[in-house]
């Protein structure tokens, strides 16, 4: 009797060990719509940083971080092109822009920001949230002003600029910011899952945001657009 | 005969149970400290995009990155902006942003050189635009007449004031009476979701603020 009892406590003990350890992506924190262009898609993500995104700070190095969504997702591609003086378009590449001086694109505070539209160039219309909307492509606006400062207050200052570049690549890849809502799996942080997509700069008050795409990412990012 | 007692026994806690959450959620209606006058009802919320920014983890952080710390009343808006910027993709100028700039009236001041009765011109990312209300912004939009504790930064030293971390900076006063908002059931707390409220800042600032 003993020994069914212990048999019995170590198949439970198992078993609630696994479902622990299995985190599943939930749509809480992904949005609705797809890509409406094939050329203009997750399935070939070329990023074209626009010289204006370049300094010496944000260099080749942090945008190519990037490439963390790769090999995630059979439908999901990403590519980084720095641009060069004199360099021909490139087709069915989507720009990343740098905010040079201006307070009113970006505001000190922000470190980035994507921005869908249609394929007029137009804000997406309402009847629902606009980043839920089907989208044709997408603009990558990175603080490269606020840069130097911003980063300074963190530990790692270059790996903290590629996490909020991979965060914005995140956006375009149609992932939100995760809700905040202990019952949701996975997130297990104060309501928050681990990820590169929470807002913010890893730190030691802001340890739910991950450096680089961690679990619960690849897998919203498959729960997405496919395995 | 047992199990039929059971079954009863649980169906009379389930019972007491529904009318406990029920009472609850009608006492929670009636001591909302939120005004029956309400806005924004001709207008669709639209977040168009996402936003990443600089956020304080602490009430510290927080302090640091603010210019001016202040209980203000919102005035009034004084400007609504579109920002443009060029767009590769379609080779013309496209909308990058969408500002509101206001005024807010200073009633007591933490930190920054300003004093009672000053005038602070702030922004917020949002604006209306054919019958949307269009946002970058977790904040709603200030009322006027509606006070709030502010932590500020002076962006780009260009006398423009935006709150820090959006939505970490701009918190309730205590017993204050909010107007209605028919974009948000959040008008008590300034954010349109519960989850952008920063509750482990605002519990230190009651401990720490005399407001």
């Amino acid at each position: 009797m003993k020994k069914r009892i212990i048999s019995f406590l170590t198949a439970i003990a198992v078993v609630v060990n696994f479902a622990g350890a299995t985190v599943y992506a939930h749509t809480g924190d992904i949005w609705n719509g797809k890509y409406i262009y094939n050329s203009h898609s997750q399935k070939d993500l070329k990023l074209r940083i626009t010289k204006s995104a370049q300094t010496s700070f944000m260099t080749e190095e942090v945008y190519k971080s990037a490439l963390a969504w790769n090999n995630i997702s059979s439908n999901v591609n990403v590519s980084v092109i720095m641009e060069t003086t004199g360099m021909p378009s490139t087709s069915g590449c989507m720009y990343v822009y740098g905010n040079i001086v201006d307070g009113e694109i970006l505001d000190e505070g922000t470190l980035g920001k994507m921005i869908p539209y249609d394929s007029n160039g137009s804000r997406l219309p309402g009847d629902d949230s606009g980043v839920n909307k089907d989208w044709s492509y997408v603009r990558i606006i990175i603080n490269t002003t606020t840069a130097d400062s911003s980063y300074e207050k963190v530990s790692n200052p270059t790996e903290a600029a590629k996490t909020n570049f991979i965060h914005e690549v995140g956006h375009a890849l149609k992932l939100s910011h995760p809700k905040c809502d202990i019952n949701l799996s996975g997130h297990t942080h104060l309501g928050y899952p681990y990820s590169v997509m929470n807002p913010g700069l890893p730190s030691k008050y802001k340890e739910h945001v991950s450096y680089t795409v961690a679990l619960h990412d690849k897998q919203c990012l498959n729960a997405k657009w496919g395995a | 005969m047992v199990k039929k007692f059971i079954l009863l026994l649980l169906n009379i806690a389930l019972l007491l149970t529904a009318t406990s959450c029920s009472a609850q959620i009608e006492e929670s209606k009636e001591t909302r400290s939120v005004s029956d006058e309400e806005a924004f009802t001709d207008v669709k919320l639209v977040k168009w995009g996402e936003a990443n920014r600089f956020l304080p983890g602490v009430l510290e952080e927080l302090e640091d990155m603010s210019d001016a710390i202040v209980i203000g009343t919102f005035v009034g808006d004084t400007e609504q902006k579109e920002v443009y910027m060029y767009d590769y993709q379609v080779e013309r100028d496209t909308l990058v942003n969408v500002i509101t700039y206001s005024d807010i009236e200073v009633s007591k001041v933490f930190k920054g050189d300003f004093k009672e009765g000053d005038i602070i011109k702030s922004a917020q990312e949002y604006a209306v635009l054919d019958n949307e209300y269009v946002t970058f912004s977790n904040l709603t939009p200030m009322l006027e007449g509606d006070t709030w504790l502010f932590f500020l930064f002076n962006n780009y030293d260009s006398g423009i004031y935006y709150c820090c971390g959006d939505s970490d900076g701009r918190y309730p006063i205590k017993d204050f009476t909010y107007r209605r908002n028919a974009l948000t059931e959040n008008e008590d707390l300034g954010v349109f979701e519960k989850e952008n409220f920063n509750e482990r800042i605002y519990g230190e600032i009651l401990e720490k603020y005399d407001f």
